[in-house]
This record gives C-alpha cells, sequence and structure tokens, in this order.
C-alpha cells in the first residue's frame, strides 16, 4: 500500500505538469492578449508595447523557461489584466468556491443517496416513480435556467434573499440549492442503479438467505458496495465544483474561481489562468488519488499491487 | 434542544443581511451593479467604462466634460490661454490636495504627462502622444507645448487625470493600481476584485463634497440578476437595462430607467483590402445601406432606444453637418444597384457578430441578415465571444491578408465630441482597425486632426462626412442609448459619456 | 466474497426472483408493464416524429422574422390566420415551429455526443480496468488531464480554433463527456473483474477479448445506460451553457438551448420564451431516463 501511494503521487505530479504545460501551449494558440488589452482607440504603436511588457515579445521557448522558473520560485507572474500577482488573486477567491462547493454536497449527498435508496428497495412502486421523477427534474432543469428563477422569485419578487452576491450565510443558499440540484438527481440515479446491481448479486441473497435482517443486509452489503460508483461521481462532481461553478458563480455574481476562470479566460489573461489552472488541477489530482485509496477502503476485493 | 438551537442559528444567519440594512442608519450609501470589475485603479492604463466609473469619481483632469460631452469646464486648471497653434497655458486651481494630503501643483502635472508618456511602460496614451514638453512657469501656472497643432487638445485633457508624484513614484504600478490616489470628489476605501470597490465622499473636494457619503460598486455580470437585484432594492442603478424591461422598470413604483443618448455609434464594419469581391463594389455597399429599414430596427428590437445615423459623425461631434441624414430604406432601389454592380441574384456573405459588441448584438444583426436577405443578399450570422472578434479585428497583425470574416458589426465611442480617434482608428491606413488604405482620407484625416481653424476645420469634416456617406467604407446604422434601470429615491440623470459619477447624486 | 452456496437460493428470495427473471424474459413485451418506461417510450417516438416531419408540423417557416410582431404572447385564437400558438420572440419568429424544428438539431447534437462520447470512454474504460497494470496508469493519468483541465478553456479554445458550428460543439462536448464513462466502467470493471465467474473464465484459460465482452461488458451496461440518459440531457443543456457563455451554434440555427440561453432575461418579460424550450428539454431528458432504467433491466443478464 505504500509504495502505491508513492507512486501514485509521483504520477499525480506528472499530471499536474501535463496539464501545466498542455494549458501554456494552448493558450498561446488561441490568441493575442495585447489585442483585447490595448483600447480599440489606441494605436498599433500601443499593442506593441503592451506586448513588450507582458514578456510576450520573446520567443516561446523563453517565454516557457521563464514560466516554469517562476513557478519553482513560487512566482506565477502578474495578471495581465489586474497588474497583480496572479497566485494570491486566485488563492482569494478560494475560500468563496470552497464554500460554495461544501454546502452543495453536503445537501446533495444525503439528498440523492436517499432518494436513490427509496426507488431502489420500494422498486417499480409509486415511491419509485416520484422519487425517480425527482431526480430526473433535477437534472433535466438547466442550471442557469433554475438559478435565474430561483433569483426572480425568492430575490425579485418574494424578496426573502439577496439575489446576488457574497458575504452572508442568506448569500449561499441560492447558488447551493442551484448547484446541488443537478448533482443530488445524479447521486440519486447512480445509487439506484448501484443498489440495485447489488441487490442482485449472490453474496447479497446469501446474506439474505442466511436470515440477516434486511436492515442489516441493506447497510453492511448493499450500501458499502453500492458507494463505489457514487464516491467516483461525487469524487468527479467536487473535483469539478472546486474548479468553480462557471455558471453558476456567473448568474450570482459569486465571487469564486470560476468566475475569476471565465474573466481571466475571456481577457487571454495567461498567468491567471495558468495559475487557476494549476490550482484546480492540484485540487483535483488530489482528491481522486483519495478516492483511489478510499475504493480500497470501501471494497476489500479490489487490490492494488 | 440542540436542533432548536441550529434552527435559531440559522435563521439568525438567514436574515442577517436583512439585519445590516437595518443598521445601516447612519452614512448614505449609493450601491451601482456594474458589468464586471474595472480592470484597473490607474488612470493611465485603463479605458472603457468599466475603469470610468472608478477613474472620473477618483480624479480629476486639468478640465472637465459636461455631461453632455458639448463643453469643456475648468477642473483642476481654473483657466487656460492659446498662446500660439501648439502651446497651451493653464492658470491651476490653488489649496487642492489629493487623497493623501499631498498638494496639486504644477509638479503633478508635469509628472502625470511624463507618466502618461512614458515610451517603456504600457499607457493607454494615444489621445496624448502629441503633447511635448511641459513647462513649469511656478507652482500654479503650466505650459503645455504639442508637438502638432491639436484642435481636439482641451477634450483629450479632459480624461487625462492627475496622479500624486510623490506616492506614484513610491510604489509599484500594480500597488498604485490596487489603492489609487487622486484629487477627485471621492476617495478610495476597499477594492475587493469579484465583489465591491468602495469609495467614500472627499470631504475637501474643491467642488464641493458630494452629498452621497459612500459608493459601492458590484460586478454583476448577468444583466437578470443586476435586473433582479434592483427589483429588490438591493442596489440602486444597474448598467446595460434590456431595452424590453424598461416598461417592466417603470411600472415599477419604486424603479425608473433612464437613458441618455450614449456615444457609441454603431455600424457594420467591412474589410475592404481582402475581404469578400461584392464588398469592394460601391454600389453594392449603398445596396446594403438601403436595404436595412434603421428605423423599424430601432422601434423593434431597441424598443424605440437608438438614432439612425449618416456617418459616424455624432451631432454634437466637431464638425458635424446635418446635410446627410441617415440612408432611407428603399429595398427597390438596393435591388436596383446589386443589379448594376452585378448581382442581380444577390451574393451569399457572412456577417460576425458577437452579443457583447453593441447591446442586443446577435438581435440586431439578425435582423439586418434577414433585412438584407430581402433584398437578396444571404447573410450567414456567426456569433462568437467579444474577445474572438477583439482579436480579429483590433490591431489585426497583417490587415489585407484576408484572415478576417469580411463583413462585421462594431462600435465606436469616443471619449470625447471629436471625430478624430475614431478616424484614426478606423479609416486611415495602419489605423487600429483599419481595413482599407484610400490616400485621400488619409490626407482629409491628417488636415482634420491637426487644423486650428473652426471654419477651415468644419470644411474638411464636411468633405469627409461627403466621403463617408457616398462611399460608405463603414456603413452607419445607429447611435446606440445606454439605458440604467433606478431605484427612485435617487436623484440622478444618465451621462452621455457611459459613467456613473456619485457627485451627480442626490437622494430624494 | 466466496460464496458458492448462493447458486442455490432458498425459497423464500428465489419467488421475486424468478417472478422478475420471467419478465424480462419476454423481452420488449415488459415494455408495457413499466408505466414510466412505456410514457418515456411514447414521448421519444413523439420527439422522434417530431424531427423527422419538422417541416410538415411547423405552423411557421422558423426563421422568418417579423420584427413587427415581436414578443407577441402564445395565441390560441384561431381565427387569426396567423396566430402563433405559443407567441414570438424577440424577432417576431414563431416559438412554436421553432420548438418543432429545434427538436432536430437538440437530439441531433445530444445523440451525436453521447454515441461518441459513449463508445469512446467505455471502451477506455473496459481497457483499463480490465488489463490494469501500465495501459490503465496511462489511461487513468490521461483521464485526470482531462478532468483537471477546465471544461470552459477546451471550449473557448475549440470554439475560437475551429470556429463556432454544430460539428465543433459535437466535438467539444464529446471530447470533454467520454471521461465520466471510462472512471465509472474502470471502478465497476475493478470490481466485476474479481467475481468468481470471471476468474473462473479467466482460469479456463478464456481470452482476454472474450471474457471483457461476454462476462465483463454486460455487468458495466448497466451503469453505461445511466450515465449515457443522463448525459443525452446534460448535452442538451451544455449546449445552452456554451451558448450562454457566447459561444454556441449560430444564432439563426433553432435549438432548444440557445433559445433556452437566449430566452432566460425575459421570464417575467416573455415567458414564454425561456418557458418552451425548457419544457422540451425538460420532457426529452424524463424520458429518455424512464427508458433508460427499462433499458437497464433488460440489458442485465445477473438476473
Amino acid at each position: 500500500m505504500g509504495r502505491y501511494v508513492a507512486k501514485r503521487s509521483l504520477q499525480a505530479v506528472l499530471v499536474i505538469l501535463a496539464v501545466l504545460v498542455f494549458t501554456f501551449v494552448i493558450l498561446r494558440a488561441i490568441g493575442d492578449p495585447a489585442r483585447l488589452l490595448v483600447s480599440p482607440e489606441g494605436s498599433r504603436e500601443n499593442l506593441a508595447q503592451i506586448r513588450q511588457a507582458l514578456g510576450l515579445d520573446v520567443p516561446l521557448y523563453v517565454q516557457f523557461v521563464r514560466f516554469m522558473g517562476g513557478i519553482v520560485r513560487g512566482d506565477f507572474g502578474n495578471s495581465f489584466t489586474f497588474g497583480q500577482p496572479a497566485l494570491p488573486l486566485v488563492l482569494q477567491r478560494m475560500p468563496a468556491t470552497l464554500l460554495l462547493t461544501f454546502v452543495a454536497l453536503a445537501f446533495a449527498v444525503p439528498t440523492g443517496m436517499l432518494l436513490g435508496l427509496v426507488s431502489a428497495v420500494k422498486r417499480n412502486t409509486i415511491y419509485d416513480n416520484l422519487a425517480t421523477t425527482l431526480a430526473v427534474l433535477g437534472r433535466a432543469v438547466p442550471n442557469f435556467w433554475l438559478s435565474i428563477m430561483l433569483i426572480v422569485l425568492f430575490g425579485a419578487t418574494l424578496k426573502w434573499l439577496p439575489p446576488s452576491g457574497y458575504g452572508t450565510a442568506a448569500h449561499i443558499v441560492m447558488p447551493a440549492f442551484a448547484l446541488s440540484a443537478g448533482l443530488a438527481a445524479m447521486i440519486a440515479r447512480l445509487t439506484r442503479s448501484s443498489v440495485l446491481e447489488v441487490m442482485r448479486n449472490d453474496y447479497v441473497r446469501t446474506a439474505r438467505a442466511k436470515g440477516l435482517a434486511e436492515n442489516n443486509v441493506l447497510n453492511r452489503h448493499i450500501l458499502r458496495n453500492a458507494l463505489i460508483p457514487i464516491t467516483t461521481v461525487v469524487g468527479l462532481q467536487a473535483g469539478h465544483l472546486l474548479g468553480g461553478a462557471i455558471i453558476t458563480e456567473t448568474i450570482f455574481a459569486w465571487p469564486g474561481v470560476g468566475r475569476l476562470l471565465t474573466q481571466s479566460i475571456y481577457a487571454y489573461d495567461y498567468p491567471v489562468v495558468q495559475t487557476s489552472v494549476f490550482i484546480i488541477a492540484v485540487t483535483f489530482v488530489f482528491i481522486n488519488l483519495a478516492i483511489d485509496l478510499l475504493y480500497a477502503l470501501i471494497d476489500p476485493r479490489i487490490r492494488y499491487d | 434542544m440542540r436542533r432548536k438551537l441550529f434552527v435559531l442559528t440559522l435563521l439568525t444567519l438567514l436574515l442577517m443581511p436583512g439585519l445590516h440594512a437595518l443598521a445601516q442608519g447612519g452614512p448614505s450609501t449609493v450601491t451601482i451593479a456594474l458589468t464586471d470589475d474595472p480592470p484597473s485603479g490607474d488612470p493611465h492604463k485603463t479605458r472603457g467604462a468599466n475603469g470610468g466609473h472608478l477613474l472620473f469619481n477618483l480624479f480629476d483632469g486639468l478640465v472637465a466634460l459636461s455631461g453632455d460631452m458639448t463643453a469643456i469646464t475648468p477642473a483642476l486648471a481654473t483657466s487656460w490661454e492659446r498662446l500660439d497653434d501648439t502651446t497651451w497655458k493653464f492658470v491651476l486651481r490653488q489649496g487642492v490636495t489629493f487623497h493623501n494630503g499631498e498638494p496639486f501643483t504644477a509638479a503633478a502635472v508635469k509628472y502625470t504627462i511624463e507618466r502618461m508618456l512614458d515610451p517603456n511602460a504600457v499607457r493607454f496614451n494615444n489621445d496624448y502622444k502629441q503633447i511635448g514638453e511641459v513647462d513649469i512657469l511656478d507652482d500654479y501656472t503650466v505650459v503645455i507645448h504639442t508637438r502638432v497643432p491639436d484642435p481636439n487638445f482641451l477634450g483629450n485633457l479632459s480624461s487625462l487625470h492627475m496622479v500624486p508624484p510623490v506616492y506614484t513614484s513610491s510604489i509599484s504600478e500594480a500597488e498604485f493600481s490596487a489603492h489609487p490616489v487622486g484629487t477627485g470628489p471621492y476617495k478610495f476605501v476597499e477594492w475587493v476584485l469579484g465583489q465591491r470597490l468602495v469609495l467614500e465622499a472627499n470631504d475637501d473636494y474643491w467642488g464641493g463634497r458630494p452629498s452621497v457619503d459612500r459608493l459601492v460598486f458590484r460586478p454583476i455580470p448577468e444583466a437578470s440578476t443586476r435586473l433582479a437585484e434592483l427589483q429588490a432594492g438591493t442596489v440602486d442603478i444597474i448598467v446595460g437595462l434590456n431595452y424590453d424591461a424598461i416598461p417592466l422598470v417603470n411600472a415599477d413604483p419604486n424603479l425608473r430607467a433612464e437613458a441618455n443618448t450614449g456615444r457609441r455609434t454603431v455600424f457594420m464594419h467591412m474589410d475592404l483590402l481582402a475581404g469578400a469581391e461584392p464588398l469592394q463594389d460601391v454600389r453594392v455597399r449603398q445596396a446594403m445601406s438601403y436595404a436595412i429599414d434603421r428605423q423599424l430596427l430601432i422601434d423593434s428590437v431597441l424598443n424605440g432606444y437608438g438614432t439612425p445615423l449618416a456617418t459616424f459623425f455624432r451631432t454634437e461631434m466637431a464638425g458635424y453637418s446635418p446635410d446627410f441624414q441617415p440612408y432611407p430604406y428603399d429595398p427597390e432601389r438596393a435591388k436596383e444597384l446589386l443589379a448594376e454592380a452585378g448581382y442581380p441574384n444577390g451574393f451569399d456573405i457572412r456577417f460576425m457578430t458577437s452579443a457583447g459588441m453593441i447591446n442586443k448584438g446577435v438581435e440586431v444583426v439578425e435582423a439586418i441578415g434577414a433585412m438584407l436577405g430581402d433584398v437578396g443578399i444571404r447573410v450567414e450570422v456567426l456569433s462568437v465571444a467579444l474577445q474572438v472578434m477583439r482579436d480579429m479585428y483590433i490591431g489585426n497583425p497583417d490587415p489585407g491578408g484576408g484572415n478576417v470574416e469580411p463583413l462585421f458589426i462594431f462600435n465606436y465611442g469616443t471619449p470625447t465630441a471629436d471625430a478624430t480617434s475614431p478616424l484614426n482608428a478606423l479609416i486611415k491606413t495602419g489605423g487600429i482597425e483599419t481595413f482599407m488604405h484610400d490616400p485621400v482620407f488619409d490626407a482629409l484625416i491628417d488636415r482634420y486632426a491637426s487644423e486650428m481653424n473652426t471654419e477651415v476645420r468644419n470644411q474638411v469634416a464636411y468633405e469627409i462626412q461627403e466621403k463617408l456617406y457616398n462611399e460608405l467604407p463603414l456603413i452607419a446604422l445607429y447611435l446606440q442609448l445606454d439605458v440604467y434601470g433606478v431605484n427612485e429615491r435617487l436623484d440622478w440623470k444618465a451621462r452621455k459619456d457611459e459613467y456613473v459619477l456619485g457627485r451627480d447624486i442626490t437622494i430624494r | 466474497m466466496t460464496d458458492t452456496e448462493s447458486t442455490t437460493t432458498t425459497s423464500a428470495t428465489a419467488t421475486p426472483h424468478r417472478a422478475r427473471r420471467s419478465r424480462r424474459r419476454s423481452g420488449l413485451l415488459s415494455i408495457r408493464r413499466s408505466r414510466t418506461a412505456t410514457a418515456g417510450a411514447v414521448m421519444l417516438v413523439i420527439l422522434a416524429l417530431t424531427a423527422v416531419f419538422a417541416p410538415q408540423l411547423a405552423t411557421h417557416e422558423p426563421f422568418r422574422q417579423d420584427l413587427r410582431a415581436r414578443l407577441a404572447p402564445p395565441s390560441w385564437d384561431v381565427r387569426t390566420p396567423n396566430s402563433h400558438v405559443l407567441g414570438t420572440d424577440q424577432l417576431g419568429r414563431d416559438v412554436l415551429s421553432r420548438v418543432i424544428y429545434g427538436t432536430r438539431i437538440s437530439l441531433l447534437v445530444g445523440v451525436s455526443v453521447v454515441l461518441l462520447a459513449g463508445t469512446l470512454g467505455t471502451l477506455l474504460g473496459l481497457v483499463a480496468g480490465f488489463l490494469g497494470g501500465r495501459v490503465d496508469t496511462i489511461l487513468m493519468r490521461i483521464v485526470d488531464v482531462f478532468l483537471a483541465f477546465p471544461f470552459l478553456l477546451l471550449a473557448i479554445i475549440f470554439m475560437a480554433m475551429l470556429g463556432a458550428s454544430l460539428g465543433n460543439i459535437i466535438l467539444v462536448l464529446a471530447i470533454t463527456g467520454w471521461v465520466e464513462y471510462a472512471r465509472v466502467v474502470r471502478s465497476q470493471v475493478l470490481s466485476v473483474r474479481e467475481l468468481e465467474y470471471v476468474t473462473a473464465a479467466k482460469a479456463l484459460g478464456a481470452r482476454s477479448l472474450v471474457i471483457m465482452l461476454k462476462h465483463v461488458l454486460p455487468n458495466v451496461f448497466a451503469s453505461v445506460i445511466v450515465i449515457a440518459s443522463l448525459q443525452l440531457g446534460t448535452v442538451i443543456i451544455a449546449e445552452a451553457s456554451l451558448t450562454f457563455l457566447g459561444l454556441g451554434i449560430p444564432p439563426s440555427i433553432p435549438t432548444w438551448g440557445s433559445m433556452l440561453a437566449s430566452g432566460r432575461e425575459y421570464f417575467v418579460l416573455a415567458w414564454w420564451l425561456p418557458t418552451f424550450p425548457g419544457l422540451a428539454i425538460v420532457l426529452t431528458v424524463l424520458a429518455v431516463n424512464f427508458l433508460g432504467d427499462w433499458l437497464r433491466d433488460v440489458f442485465d443478464p445477473t438476473l
């Protein structure tokens, strides 16, 4: 196990490196940040000035060496747009994103698993149909549609909640709910199918045949095994959310990483995009590493060599 | 018990914003929702609407532009005199201090201008490049030399904001940008990117303390969210109100819509160097202009909030001539012209747009596409993100290389009532958004840019407009109106220059 | 788990299983027994027919603008010859006709992406999970790179480099969509490959490919169906999200997603603009999911 962890960690570092290189190259293929920064009322000399100041007038490999050298020193460069160091700019957005992710997951995981379990255990009954329909609705309603409806209803019309922004607990209710609706639905569907799948497996039947109490079977065998695909998906989703829920953060003016990433991609703000992608990649890769290791705990049948 | 406590805590947390609002009995605060963060607090590095809200509240120029952009008014200079075509003397206002206590003197003027023109730094200095030396006569008198005669010198100066020399030179540009210090009616308090920019009334402002104590600018990119904030009463002014939402806002007793005829002219821009062959024929361009029912476009898609244009000269611009009226809607004439040009069955063309380029960018272009379709020009509308368009058309490294879509929607918002800037950027060979080459235009533009005799200059302007009107290197469409949603508790009129200035606001 | 008793089930638990098994044996017939599946099937048939007969069904030409009749509310008044049953949009186009034509594009995008992504992802997941070792490591790290890379960045790069077109939208969504299949399939294979019948097959000398196709694939199919049925909806919505971000399909082509995105400012002003394409999406996703459930049972060989 120890060797496995070491190996996986090394691979994780390689993945992050690959992401960094990929981001660096591809960013430079999409366009010229100087042309987005220059005033439309400006001139071509302004353009050259900007390019030089941003260090874009040197060959690509020189830029890359500077970039990697900077990272080693913990210097991710200055934002093209805001002129400030990119790393603090990104880190400053992390709390908002973490908070939103945490609240959304805290709501989505139990709700989704409960719905899924109900529809699996009470399969093909009215409960199953209801739970299924509810779950599918959660997924079928486009996120931005739901978000705007929430804002119009609870923000503008009823005035129960602040329509957007960040700061108090009330601000988080709508964005977290909007985010978790789809998540809960996804978890519900997966729980249902995994539970059904496990329930048909031999060892469950055996356990039942052995006369184990139904609750016990459910707890010890079914849920435990059903957790594998659920963990995978929750891990994936958590990773995505930590990368910032771009649309939710945009609609609710939530000052998270997703908003910043959108802004910086739109501005071709290389340093900020690179830094955000780096942070997102690190978070993501390590969450997934943790999940892979969790498999081993949940399902003893999986062996690592 | 524990559960009760939990519910109570939750309720308290939920009610906090409400309590917060109740507690705000003290200083008067006006919250303004913008589309995005201002890019920088450095007046020499930023332009555009979002930056302007910050700059024009925090800083002053030597002169200012009136809200309707027609008059030059005193600001940090109390009077000025043109000594000759390239020499201007300014008498500075005495007793003015920057927000950090530094006195405003002639040294600040010299420092500011030299900083703006620093060739080794990134500056938005295109409008100031004609400025040469600055001579300090005494602490409160400066003489500014221009390298060439510049009839729009004063207009340009209105957005050349004065910075404090000691503070500015003691810190990095990034620090200055994050903690700007000026002489303006508002002082910088706090700026949390993505959340809020807070300004506070300057008690010592030379023009009198503004009546609103605090300005809070919030970046809210989504238009429907901004509208909801306005309706909820959590925001007092929103920018970019959807034209279709105007009746809704006006029907609310607490709200109203405010509009001003903006400064942005909307036109169809074309690649005349290497673009589609039909566009090279002036008759085709005229046919296109005749095929567009500008009034219908404005009355429908823009809900009436627009003014048809003949050229990109707005009525208040130096040398504007009312002789040129917008092309009438005449589809029959359009078809004749197309036939004359050898396209009796029309042609196919792609028309690029972006929702962010102009208000209702996609709808407007789709509607124009259908109008052109009615005379036989089959338009395929391409809608891309704004940055893709900017990257393609602004500062194109190889204009004439055929690397752009031949027909695209564009806008130009001059910061002053002068046409030099758009002429240089759009028409003159080598301009940053020029896709044409016409030596006659180039010569006329150079004369317009430097002619100090108003009568002669107006004559040059007339020739330019005549040529723009007849040859249509750009097909002018309309003047875009900026619409704001405003809470009725405020007295405030929209300015033409797009900026929301705290000193224009009073609370009823 | 090494319970060998399990093959001989006791009567207590066997009865319901037997009943289910016989239902499954009757294959297609059993769809009648599931009310939701029937409803889903009927909805999908209606959708497919709508897509095919869009020109006959549409009451108006979907691209035809009428700027003088923009934002007209729904009108069932049959006496008006030119009435718009579901109202008109910002440019006076008939909403009903656009929703009908939108069926074509939305289904095309959805089905293409699911097929492309599902096939690729399932195959890679199977290979990774079953072969394990170095192949697994490399594939999973590629997956990680894809996942760690923000979707928006990929989308912007693709759309900027290749241009906004229907084909490119499908490509972008497929390129980001396969990963989910690969991950879930792999993790299921990891569990399944240790099951006794697979180990038994291995022990009996069956070739990897045969084992994979005969024993492992059917086992993971249920998950794939579930993901695919959910993804079909996600894709239709993702297309809307791209339009929301300004990266979508050319505006004149009616898709539910783009109608929804451009109608989002009109919840209060003209409720019919976001409502009807939204309903179309919701109903479609519901139908696909109901059917997905049923398919899952049919394909599942373990019962």
